[in-house]
Formats: C-alpha cells, structure tokens, sequence
C-alpha cells in the first residue's frame, strides 16, 4: 500500500465507466503503475468530477448512462471551469474502426484507450499523455 | 448521435440497443416511453430530416400512435406511413430490461418502401450479431482473461493449491471461450460479405500463404506445389481458405518423421477448377468424416492438438460461398485429403483470356 502523502503525489486518473469488469481491471494496472485514480459511474457524475480539476488525465468510456462520452468530452471542452487535461476515450470499439475515432476526435478525445486493456501496454500508453513532470516513473 | 439526454433511462438492454442503434446501417432510433428520442443514427437523420429529431412522432402525426402505444406494451409492430412523397416502413421492437421485464423504450428501424427486406437482410442481422458477439461476450471474456492472468502471475503465491487449480481453469476456460467467438465472428462474417470476385492468381496466393506458414511452423516440411490454374472467386478468402488448409496440414504433419504436404490440381469439368491439399499426418477416423466440417469440431485430443476446432468450417463455407463443394478423405495416423471445387477463371469476366 501507498502512503496517503505518495499518493497525494501521485498523478491522478480520473475513470469515467459504468461497467465495473472494464473500471476494476483499468484501476488495478494503473494503481499498480503508481497513479491514484477516482470513478465516476455515468456521464453527468463524470463532468462533476472533472470541473474539480484534480485529475491529470481523464480515461472516458464512450457508451455512458445519462450522458455518453462524446457529450462528456464535447461539455468539457466548453466549460469555462475546467483545466484542460489529457482526455483519452476508453472504447470497446476495435483499433482502426474509423468512424468512431473521427467521431470521438471531433468530440475533443485526444487518444484512445481499447477495451479490453492489455497489461502490458496500458500504464505506458497512459505515461505518454500525461505532462512529463507528473509521470511515474 | 445522441438526441436530449434523458435521465434514469440506463438500463443495460437500452444501451445494448443504442449500440445496435448507433451501428446499423439503416435508419434506426430509440424512443422513450414519454416519446422522446433516446438516440438516432445518422441514416435516421438524413432520412427524417429535423424536424424528426426532437420527437419522435411529429414527422408521422395519428399513423404512429397507436403501433407506438402497442410496442410500448410489449407489442412488436410493422407500419407503412408517408414522409414526403415517400412510403416508409417503420418496424417498432420494444426493447426489455433485462431483470424487470418492463419496456424501457422502443427500437425503430425505417426504411423507404413498403417491403421492409432491408430490416431482415443478412447484412443488417450479421452487423448486429457480430457488434453483439463483439462488444457483449468477446470484450468481456478478455478482461475476465486479463483478470486471470494478473491473478496467476502476481498472486499465484498467495493462494492455497485447490484455488490455483480453479484459477488455471478460468485462465485456460475464458482463453478458450474468447478463441471461439473470434473464430465465430470470422464464421458469420463469411455469411453476410458480399463476394468481390475476380481472377485469382492460385498459384501466387499459394506461394505466400506457404512463406508466411513457414515463418511459424518452420522447414521440417517437404512442400510439394503442382500446377494451381487460376480461379474466379474472392481473393481474400480465397487466400483465408489456402491459410487453413495448410494450417491444418503443418500443424498435423508435426508429430511426423517425414512431413509432406502436396498442393494440386486435378482435371475437372467445365467452368470448375478442383484442387487438393494432402498431407501425411494425424489423419482421423473416417466414420467421424461427418463432424469434420462442423463449427467447434476437434477431432483430436487438445494435448495432442491445439485449436478452437474452426477451421474447416471456415474453409467449408468458403467453397460453398462460390458454389463449390468440399470433401475429406483420411485414414488415421496416415493423412489427410481435403478436394475442393472453385469456379475456373475462363467461367468469369475473363472468359477466352
């Protein structure tokens, strides 16, 4: 376990996913990898979250309740209260599938986690957006 | 192409169906009890145009109400109406919470005429079972994988021995399980793509199939490559359809001393090429020739031989896909024989080249 005060350092991941298999499995690696994490379970909870402005990168599942993640990416990127931050859609749909990734771009996405995440590349896929000077190491 | 979010409306059927919604390739929406529109797809649009896009009724007026009214309780429904100067048919399915049982909203798929054939076409049924194969039962089974594989190789230590026995299982189990409908989703595939048929050059698409197989299986093989005459048919499963044939013959061929692997053709009638693929490997049982060509059909041990047991259903539809016929002789631990039809080259657009 982490002290309060590491984690307190540690970069923050803010998941925004109702599905709790996908949430359990992307908050394990990236507890592991060294980050502190919170979850928002649908789309209106998760802009909440965001215009407190604690996260370093936002992970957004597309297929939300309330509000689905093109509407979470496109409300932030109007709000005036919001710190912009790395926003990554967190997306079942298959690598290459063109049209939701150009949807998703045009929403304010600025990369692409895939579903279901692999061990292996995901805190390093995460690592390169975050601002270097709060990477993990 | 989500219209007004509604709040309270998140059951899991609802948004299984606001996938299929968002996915089809007709004109689809979801509307709400109070009948609003839960989400539209962009065929939807074009087809209703704006004035569509905030309730659902208003472009239909008194020839939606009472089929609306019925879906909602439960009552699928198929109605004619005019848009313009055009007939559409809409088809009303209403779609259930899952625990509950109560109708959470209604799935609306509009098409211009009045036969509504687009709504069962192949096409639109395959692209709402494989987003369903995908999405509900592949992307779940990979996380469930993942999750066991963190389990074994971070904490295998901590467990007592019957856990770890259980969690090799699952790992191996969900592995296995997520094989299947990957290779399910190639099956069904097959099925709904319309084929793009030219001259295929069989001989090359051999030659690379070979180099590739070889790359992983290694040369211990002696390959022997006869006369391959040109085909008229799909290329890409025309090359699918030499991947599993071979496959099959190098990983068969390698519990054997002197693996061999021959690819020909022999003469045949008018407009049909036949071709076969031999090899002196496992073989099987000639009475179980009937199961070969089933989807998930193993007919050897797993030790023994890995797979998920589809491939030769894979490559049985195929040669049904262009009209051809496929059929296997073996005897076991002796080989087997796999002769295929595909039609010939001079039957198609190059007829006298």
């Amino acid at each position: 376990m982490r002290s309060a005060e590491e984690a307190m350092m540690a970069p923050h991941i803010l998941i925004i996913e109702d599905n709790d298999m996908s949430f359990v499995l992307a908050d394990y690696l990236l507890r592991q990898a060294g980050y502190s994490t919170s979850r928002a379970l649908d789309g209106q909870a998760g802009v909440q979250a965001a215009l407190q402005n604690v996260a370093d990168l936002i992970l957004c599942d597309l297929d939300l309740p309330l509000m689905d993640g093109y509407q979470v990416a496109g409300t932030l990127r109007k709000a005036s209260g919001w710190r912009p931050v790395p926003l990554l859609a967190f997306t079942g749909d298959s690598p290459g599938d063109a049209h939701s990734e150009s949807l998703a771009r045009a929403a304010g996405f600025e990369g692409f986690i895939f579903k279901p995440v692999d061990a292996r590349t995901f805190s390093a896929t995460i690592a390169r957006h975050i601002a270097p000077e709060r990477r993990v190491d | 192409m989500t219209a007004a979010a509604p709040s309270g409306e998140g059951t899991a059927s609802l948004r299984t169906a606001a996938g299929l919604c968002l996915d089809s390739p007709f004109a689809a929406c979801i509307v709400l009890p109070d009948g609003r529109l839960h989400v539209f797809n962009e065929p939807y649009r074009v087809l209703v145009g704006a004035h569509g896009l905030t309730s659902f009724a208003a472009p239909w007026g008194q020839t939606i109400a009472a089929p609306l009214a019925g879906a909602l309780t439960g009552k699928s429904a198929l109605v004619a109406a005019r848009l313009g100067s055009d007939t559409v048919t809409l088809s009303l399915i209403p779609v259930r919470d899952d625990e509950t049982n109560v109708v959470s909203g209604v799935f609306v798929c509009l098409e211009k005429g009045t036969t509504g054939v687009g709504f069962d076409s192949a096409v639109q049924q395959f692209d709402s079972f494989r987003y369903t194969l995908s999405h509900d039962l592949l992307s779940p089974l990979r996380t469930l994988q993942e999750m066991a594989r963190i389990l074994e190789s971070e904490h295998s230590q901590h467990l007592p021995p019957d856990a770890s026995i259980f969690l090799n299982h699952l790992a191996q189990g969900t592995s296995k399980l997520a094989e299947r409908v990957d290779a399910l989703i190639s099956y069904v595939k097959l099925n709904a793509q319309p084929l793009n048929s030219h001259r295929v050059d069989v001989s090359r698409v051999v030659t690379d199939v070979l180099a590739a197989l070889r790359a992983t299986h290694g040369d211990k093989a002696s390959v022997i490559v006869g006369d391959l005459p040109d085909a008229y048919a799909d290329a890409d499963l025309v090359r699918q359809l030499f991947t599993r044939l071979l496959a099959n013959a190098f990983k068969f061929t390698r519990h054997t001393a002197a693996p061999r692997i021959e690819i020909g053709s022999v003469m045949s009638g008018p407009g049909q090429n036949t071709y076969f693929v031999v090899d002196n490997g496992a073989g099987f049982d000639m009475k179980y020739a009937g199961k070969l060509f089933g989807l998930f059909q193993r007919m050897h041990g797993e030790a023994q031989f890995e797979g998920t047991g589809a491939g030769l259903a894979i490559a049985r539809r195929i040669v049904e896909r262009h009209g051809g016929t496929i059929r296997a002789e073996a005897m076991k631990d002796q080989g087997a024989k796999f002769v295929f039809t595909l039609p010939s080259a001079s039957t198609g657009a190059y007829t006298g080249a």
